[in-house]
């Protein structure tokens, strides 16, 4: 599933690039049509990769970024681009696989798609917005929604005040206009963006994991007997073999049950202090915002301590125990298992005997005691909230050339100020860098599970306007690459991360640093001074919280681009707007349809 | 590492106009000076000789005591600069802190035009920029307001020393029966301005009175000084960057520290394409592409028009998600949308307080031979140009594509020359309105608004004055 999403994003990195800061324009141009008639790219962008520190060849790398339907294998892709006819990736990559050649022949050909196969990557890991949809959809969506509106101002004086009629005219014409014969059919979506997978599609996957690893369980406990069934008693050996796989089973189908109890257990608890007790105590609440902002955004002054002491008095605790009792009760079949006299004789006769309305009432007090407790370090914390604006001074981390912004980055913002803006960031992964590269790609890779699975509304998080975001490790695990696609300006796009999706964001980023590096070519952003990301906590705290450093950081690792294709120049509210608007004309005549078609027509 | 200043001991430092509008000095005149080559120090000596007459007043100064300021300040100046101000003067920002792109690029370079989707910019006559054929490079803006109908007591810029240029006050613009600002197409102006917290100014009512009127929405408008004043928290907890230059002394304090950044902005209003607007649409239409009524009340108001916080007391998503009552592409709901383009109320507000401006502009009046040409000077303060002013400007009010709006710029200061649409959303469905061009900019640029102290080292700046002849005597023998 993983890989269907990480193969709509494709980077080639070719090294040895000996042309200029600028594509000439015959080349941008071909490759407009190239990219047009492929009609499979949305976003492409050509830019230029400073050399990895301590090559022997200094010149750059051509750097081509694809952001291409779902459902292409690259292969597929660049056979598609190598072989057009009008052979614009010969004139982009030509010259590193037969320098002077102009028109290639076919073995040349082929030696360049080999090449280009050797170089691309797909995506470590990514995200997709609203272009979980084709080109071509989105183009004619977008078409209908025109013409809709168009229509709409014809029918508006005729059905003046009734939303039903005119809704039902609009939903007519479209019905009866052949043009549009295609959009009779629910717009097409991938299975977990469509209407398909709701809250119980999503839950039916690893309920089902579940049943099949006790119907594992079951059917390994019933072979010893369906053999002696079949082939009548065992031997010694054939028992003894019978014994264990009976015990082994019988034990793990016991600590699996045991193990499921307390996880369901464990997740009842998460949701009972993260959802209604927070929404029922203000004290809760507000403590644990505190937690939250000590967490992200620490202040080091008495209410931050406050904060901490009160965190490692109720929360470590609290989680220790709970953790322990979950371990304790998922392995005790195995301690029963491979000491039965000692369980039952040592540690039987120290476990004390409760009921359940016992231990109801034991975990109730718990709760009210750790809630107590909470509110009592949340008073503390105003309390020194206000003392500390008296007499604390807190010491703050100098940032050093903040707000910059190299001027090509910033003509590149500038030329694409009417369209979906794009960016390249590259930087370096943090020794040891297989360290880096697997923990990066662990935590790519749940990135882009949940940007598939649960952010279907093609927000990432709570971050909008992202059409596509994508990693790649490249150069063999040196350095690391982020493109993206998104509307709005950098800034607005970075404090969208920030507010919006910091924990990926965070994860995605913490294990790279920049190092000095010189400009790709005479023009072109270098490096002066290494610099980390910024500090995070428990892997996913803080970081990007971290306005002013991640900024800097993000900016300063920003490269330009000498070449940018948008297939369909549409922000993700204009497609979201497009798409509703097919489903609601040619969907059921109801409130909610008939107010999506007015709203979608009155501009 | 460093200490984060506290503001309540830092306000005497702080420019007044950063803390009020000084909305009782009903006359204003914003003088746009150049510095002639060669006259820096005589410039330098004006400079020292205005913050010697203490019409440079501080924050500090506006709300001494329990006497209101109107009693005590008749009149008050404030200084800023523009990036090639400051190297005019002999300031050059340090290597390790360097001001920001924006600041230094200047909203009039070409890249900035470019980013603020500027229509072509014939019409201008100044900006922050050197080299522009027929602009007049502004190295010093200096916003003046007094008392009505009385003299003045600054030194006015020696024509020798600066070139000079004034912007006068529009003195109709108090003229309303109730005393209160209105710009030259007649609505109320002003309102719905952040309140910085710990530098607290309601423009006449006390605190909890204005707390009273707002009902639950007052922490809306409560943003925090960072997002105005350099060096302290903002929105996202953080100390706002300082620059700084070489050769400031305080090596604890940067040179930025209680300074601003000024987005400032020269508006023509046509208002008599607006009025010949409004005698065909109506003042209901003229009202919805606004987004206020003429009064400054919100358009859902009921009743007699209520107090300034009162007007600002309102939501868009849960009464107005539609914009039925106001416009999702009006002009005061482009420029803070408030809590109608997040995920929920409360992320939208947040994210909202990042995008705020405290705006300190008054109406113009310019004569001319055929009679006088009206408008606006507009002046925003922000701590962070990128995040505040060029957001705003690019993204909500010049952006065609706001929110699901298409072809659509603001009505008011965006639509392009030849004029363009406007959507009434309504029931079933919207209708839409032709617009006029109502709007043009005659020049603009980016200002940095110093606290005292540093103005007082720009003034008095020895090592500036040296580096200003050296660059002369540089500058002529090559």
């Amino acid at each position: 599933m993983l890989e269907i999403v990480r193969q709509q994003m494709v980077c080639i990195v070719a090294p040895g690039w000996s042309g200029g800061a600028r594509l000439s324009e015959p080349c941008r141009k071909a490759l407009d049509r190239l990219l047009h008639d492929v009609a499979v790219v949305h976003f492409a962008s050509i830019g230029l990769l400073p050399a990895v520190a301590g090559a022997a060849d200094k010149r750059p790398s051509l750097l081509l970024e694809l952001a291409v339907e779902e459902g292409f294998r690259p292969y597929d892709l660049l056979y598609r681009l190598v072989y057009h006819p009008d052979g614009a990736m010969w004139a982009l990559f030509g010259s590193m696989i037969v320098p002077n050649v102009a028109e290639p022949t076919a073995q040349q050909k082929q030696q360049l798609l080999d090449k280009l196969m050797s170089w691309h990557s797909i995506a470590d890991g990514g995200f997709v917005g609203a272009r979980d949809r084709s080109v071509r959809q989105i183009e004619m969506e977008k078409d209908l929604l025109d013409r809709a509106r168009v229509e709409a101002r014809k029918l508006k004086s005729k059905y003046s005040n009734d939303r039903a009629a005119f809704a039902l005219a609009l939903s007519r014409w479209a019905y009866a206009n052949p043009d549009f014969g295609w959009a009779a059919t629910p717009a097409p979506r991938s299975y977990w963006r469509g209407k398909g997978a709701g809250i119980g599609a999503k839950l039916i996957y690893p309920v089902a994991a579940i049943v099949l690893w006790f119907l594992l369980l079951g059917i390994v406990w019933t072979l010893p007997r369906a053999s002696s069934w079949f082939f009548g008693a065992p031997g010694e050996v054939g028992k003894a073999i019978e014994h264990v796989i009976t015990g082994t089973t019988e034990c793990l189908f016991t600590m699996s049950w045991h193990g499921l109890l307390a996880l369901g257990i464990i997740v009842f608890l998460v949701w009972l202090f993260l959802v209604p007790l927070p929404a029922q105590f203000v004290s809760w609440r507000r403590w644990l915002n505190s937690v939250q902002q000590e967490l992200d955004r620490p202040t080091e002054t008495l209410s931050s301590l406050a904060t901490y002491v009160g965190g490692w008095v109720i929360g470590v605790p609290v989680l220790l125990a709970v953790f322990l009792c979950a371990i304790a009760y998922t392995f005790a079949p195995l301690a029963y298992a491979l000491a039965p006299d000692y369980m039952h004789q040592v540690i039987e006769p120290k476990l004390p005997k409760l009921t359940g309305l016992q231990i109801t009432a034991i975990a109730v007090v718990a709760i009210i005691v750790v809630l107590c407790i909470g509110a009592l370090f949340y008073r503390l914390n105003r309390y020194f909230t206000g003392a500390s604006r008296t007499f604390f001074h807190p010491l703050e981390e100098d940032v050093p050339r903040a707000q910059q912004i190299h001027p090509s980055v910033e003509r590149c913002e500038a030329e694409l100020v009417d369209g979906t803006q794009h960016m390249f960031s590259l930087t370096e992964l943090r020794g040891p860098q297989w360290w880096s590269a697997w923990c990066i790609r662990a935590a790519l890779r749940i990135v882009t599970f949940a940007g598939r699975v649960f952010f279907t509304r093609g927000w990432l998080g709570n971050a909008p306007g992202i059409h596509f975001g994508h990693w790649h490790i490249i150069d063999g695990g040196r350095r690391f690459l982020f493109c993206s696609n998104y509307d709005g300006n950098f800034g607005g796009y970075l404090d969208d991360f920030i507010n919006g999706a910091a924990v990926g964001t965070t994860l995605a980023w913490r294990w790279t640093e920049l190092h000095p590096r010189a400009p790709a070519l005479e023009g072109q952003p270098g490096i002066a001074n290494a610099r980390s990301f910024p500090p995070t906590r428990f892997l996913v705290f803080r970081g990007v919280k971290c306005e002013l450093r991640f900024k800097s950081y993000a900016r300063d690792s920003m490269l330009p681009h000498l070449y940018h294709f948008d297939a369909c120049n549409r922000t993700v509210d204009q497609i979201n707007l497009a798409t509703g608007l097919r489903d609601a004309l040619f969907g059921e005549r109801n409130a909610h349809n008939d107010d999506l078609i007015m709203r979608a027509i009155e501009t | 590492m460093k200490h984060a200043p506290r503001l309540s001991e830092q306000s005497h430092d702080i420019q007044g106009m950063l803390k009020s509008g000084f909305g009782w000095l009903k006359s204003s005149r914003f003088w746009l000076l150049t510095i002639r080559d060669g006259c820096e120090d005589q410039a330098r000596g004006w400079l020292a000789r205005l913050l010697d007459s203490k019409l440079v007043v501080s924050a500090k100064c506006v709300g001494k005591g329990k006497a209101k300021p109107e009693a005590s300040i008749t009149e008050a100046v404030s200084v800023a600069f523009s990036f090639a101000g400051l190297k005019q003067l002999g300031c050059a920002e340090a290597e390790t802190h360097p001001f920001p792109t924006p600041f230094s690029s200047g909203m009039g370079s070409a890249l900035r035009r470019d980013l603020l989707r500027d229509a072509p910019r014939d019409e201008w006559r100044w900006s922050d920029v050197e080299g522009v054929d027929g602009r007049q490079t502004v190295h010093i803006l200096v916003a003046q307001w007094w008392m009505l109908d009385s003299t003045t007591r600054m030194e006015e810029p020696d024509p020798a020393v600066f070139v000079v240029s004034t912007v006068e006050n529009n003195p109709s613009s108090f003229a309303c029966p109730d005393g209160k600002l209105r710009e030259p197409f007649g609505f109320r102006d002003g309102l719905a301005q952040p309140v910085i917290r710990d530098l607290r100014d309601e423009e006449g009512a006390t605190p909890q009175q204005a707390r009273k009127d707002a009902r639950s929405f007052y922490d809306d408008r409560v943003v925090e000084p960072g997002e105005f004043i350099l060096g302290y928290r903002n929105e996202y907890d953080e100390l706002t960057y300082c620059p700084d230059v070489k050769g400031w002394p305080q090596s604890g304090n940067r040179f930025t520290l209680n300074g601003s950044y000024l987005a400032v902005r020269q508006i023509e209003q046509y208002v008599d394409a607006f009025d010949q607007f409004r005698k065909a649409n109506g003042q209901d239409v003229c009202e919805k592409l606004m987004g206020r009524r003429q009064d400054g009340m919100p358009l859902g108001w009921q009743g007699p028009p209520g107090s300034d916080s009162a007007a600002d007391a309102f939501r868009y998503r849960v009464a107005d998600a539609n914009g039925f009552v106001c416009p999702k592409g009006s002009h005061i709901r482009r420029s803070n949308p408030r809590d109608s383009l997040g995920i929920d109320v409360e992320s939208s507000i947040k994210s909202s307080k990042l995008h705020r401006l405290l705006r300190r502009g008054r109406p113009f009046r310019e004569q001319t031979a055929a009679g006088h040409r009206d408008g606006i000077f507009f002046i925003a303060c922000n701590a962070d140009l990128e995040r505040q002013f060029e957001f705003i400007h690019q993204r909500w009010l010049q952006n065609p594509r706001f929110g699901t709006l298409d072809k659509q710029a603001d009505p008011v200061v965006g639509a392009p020359p030849g004029g363009g649409t406007f959507t009434i959303p309504g029931s079933p469905s919207g209708s839409e309105v032709t617009l006029a061009s109502f709007t043009g900019t005659l020049g603009g640029g980016y200002f940095f608004l110093p606290g005292i102290a540093a103005l007082k080292f720009i003034a008095q700046n020895r090592a500036g004055a040296k580096l200003g002849s050296t660059l002369r005597v540089e500058a002529a023998a090559s």
